[in-house]
């Protein structure tokens, strides 16, 4: 593992912030929004490293933006690698990665679903678990969870 | 004005230009083989499938939300609706997850407790799959035969739990009683009887030869496709990638009861049945080991009223009958999460059912879904 942090670090110094090694075959790395693909593609494909599991993908609104969650393993080394960023709020973007791993591709379209987040590259970004016409994402802080009207039969009218 | 037709002609009309590709059916919501609220739009040429595509959400409630806006521990009765035939292992995944976030210790008795509570709930649920995965290849005996055994192991999750399907019984720091008195010699009771039960299975399933060629070489999933897709549990096993989060990651005492990962390398539907029969008889082994080496002492760390683990973002794994189960929470260091995700082992393996469709009989439909072994309340949340 520390081999490979240290191929790791050499090769994407400036794209990886922060760096937290947790207990013996695991790692925290934050990197900035622009690096995400760079960063998870060679992940993917160095020798020391082969992630090639896609454990889990998730958002999280801080109330300023949103924080962008990655978990991967490698059925080769049993690494756990945890990937951070962090995004804006007015410019919810991020490369998707479900190119490179097709089992985000379910992951990345609920956190659209649930948060707005534009994965860019995407082959197929829609709602997954609300109805295609559902107005707002729901999981973000702002968002006004009171029912209006009748679920059952649609908008009462207001007299 | 019709143009005449030669005979030559005439006699491949009937059979080539019927347009038969590209029909679209719908299979689902309410359907009993989808088990459970999901609902699949098929395009067919034919009986051949060549495209699916699943639709999901119809038992979306929001719990990850629900969530936010509840103390830590109150959220432990809400993780019962989502996988709600191994409620325990849910129970557990989000009290790691509290716990990591937190720094609570558990004492060792509530950690040998927890092993043994969550073998009985695998087994509870593999019986489930047994059984509902017989009905759905015609083999409507072995409902009967796995129910009965099933409700052997709820009547002693019953008895400890006081509940038969919402256990809500573990707790952060531990779990909140000690086992029944003479527990221990009811649980061996019913692993006697439960060893030769299991013959009876491989009597009518196993060595069944209608069986074997509804479920051979069908809905080959390959080892790359497994890996890529993310999928875990006894999908991936039968794939022939030993990965069992008890062995990757080991939690609670699984360090120190010997127990093998069942692992085939078909990967049809086949493996993915033998792989979990092998796992209940695995479980068997591990409540043995567990009942034998389970040491006296206190089964619940105490904790503050007001529980407030610091800041930060935490991750509890664990091997749920279905597969990988993770809670991830992020906390601001207030009473309540900022964030709390569920990556539920059946959402991620039902992704990969659209690539293992392509191309099969929909008579095999039911087969390929049923061995996926989903579980609707997880995937949905």
């Amino acid at each position: 593992m520390n081999e490979a942090l240290q191929h790791l670090l050499k090769q994407l110094g400036e794209a990886v912030s922060e760096w937290t090694q947790v207990g013996a075959n695991e790692v925290r790395l934050t990197v900035s929004p622009e690096h995400w693909r760079e960063v998870v593609q060679f992940l993917h494909d160095d020798a020391l490293w082969q992630m090639d599991y896609p454990a889990d993908l998730t958002v999280w609104d801080t109330g300023t933006g949103f924080g962008v969650y990655l978990r991967l393993w490698s059925s080769v080394h049993n690494h756990n690698v945890i990937v951070l960023t962090s995004i804006s709020r007015e410019q919810p973007r991020i490369a998707s990665l479900a190119t490179l791993y097709p089992g985000l591709n379910w992951h990345e379209r609920e956190m659209y679903d649930m948060y707005g987040v534009i994965f860019e590259g995407h082959p197929n970004l829609k709602r997954i678990l609300l109805p295609d016409d559902w107005e707002g994402f729901p999981f973000r802080k702002d968002y006004v969870a009171e029912p209006s009207g009748d679920p059952l039969h649609g908008p009462q009218p207001v007299d | 004005m019709s143009m005449p037709v030669s005979p030559e002609k005439q006699s491949t009309l009937s059979t080539v230009d019927i347009l038969s590709q590209g029909m679209v059916i719908n299979v689902g919501p309410q359907h009993p083989s989808t088990h459970g609220v999901l609902r699949l739009i098929l395009t067919l040429d034919g009986e051949q499938i060549l495209h699916c595509e699943p639709v999901i959400g119809y038992l979306h409630r929001g719990l990850e939300k629900m969530m936010e806006r509840r103390p830590y521990r109150h959220n432990v009765p809400f993780t019962d609706r989502l996988d709600y035939l191994a409620a325990l292992s849910n129970n557990l995944g989000i009290c790691q997850c509290i716990e990591r976030l937190g720094g609570v210790e558990v004492p060792e008795r509530a950690q040998y407790i927890r092993v043994l509570l969550m073998e009985l709930q695998r087994i509870a649920s593999h019986l489930v799959f047994l059984g509902t995965f017989g009905t759905d290849l015609g083999a409507t005996t072995m409902f009967l035969y796995a129910f009965r055994e099933r409700e052997l192991v709820l009547d002693l999750l019953e008895e400890c739990t006081g509940a038969r399907l919402t256990y809500n019984w573990i707790r952060v720091g531990g779990v909140p009683d000690d086992l029944p008195e003479g527990f221990g010699e009811k649980v061996l009771g019913f692993v006697k009887t439960f060893r030769q039960r299991l013959e009876e299975y491989d009597q009518l399933l196993t060595r069944n030869r209608i069986f074997r060629s509804r479920t051979q070489g069908i809905g080959i999933l390959p080892k790359e496709l497994a890996l890529a897709y993310g999928t875990s549990g006894p999908v991936i096993r039968a794939s022939g990638m030993a990965y069992d989060v008890r062995k990757a990651a080991p939690y609670e005492v699984y360090d120190r009861v010997e127990f093998d990962v069942p692992v085939h390398e078909q990967g049809d539907v086949w493996a993915r049945y033998l792989v979990r029969m092998e796992e209940m008889r695995q479980s068997i082994r591990i409540i043995e080991q567990v009942l034998r080496d389970i040491p006296d002492g206190p089964v619940q760390t105490k904790l503050p009223k007001v529980f407030k683990p610091p800041a930060g973002i935490a991750y509890s794994r664990i091997e749920s009958p279905r597969g990988e189960l993770s809670f991830m929470m992020v906390s601001d260091g207030s009473p309540n999460p900022l964030r709390v995700h569920i990556r539920a082992p059946s959402f991620v393996n039902l992704s990969v059912l659209p690539s293992l469709l392509e191309g099969t009989k929909v008579a095999d439909l039911v087969a390929i879904l049923g061995s996926i072994d989903v579980v609707l309340g997880e995937i949905d949340r």
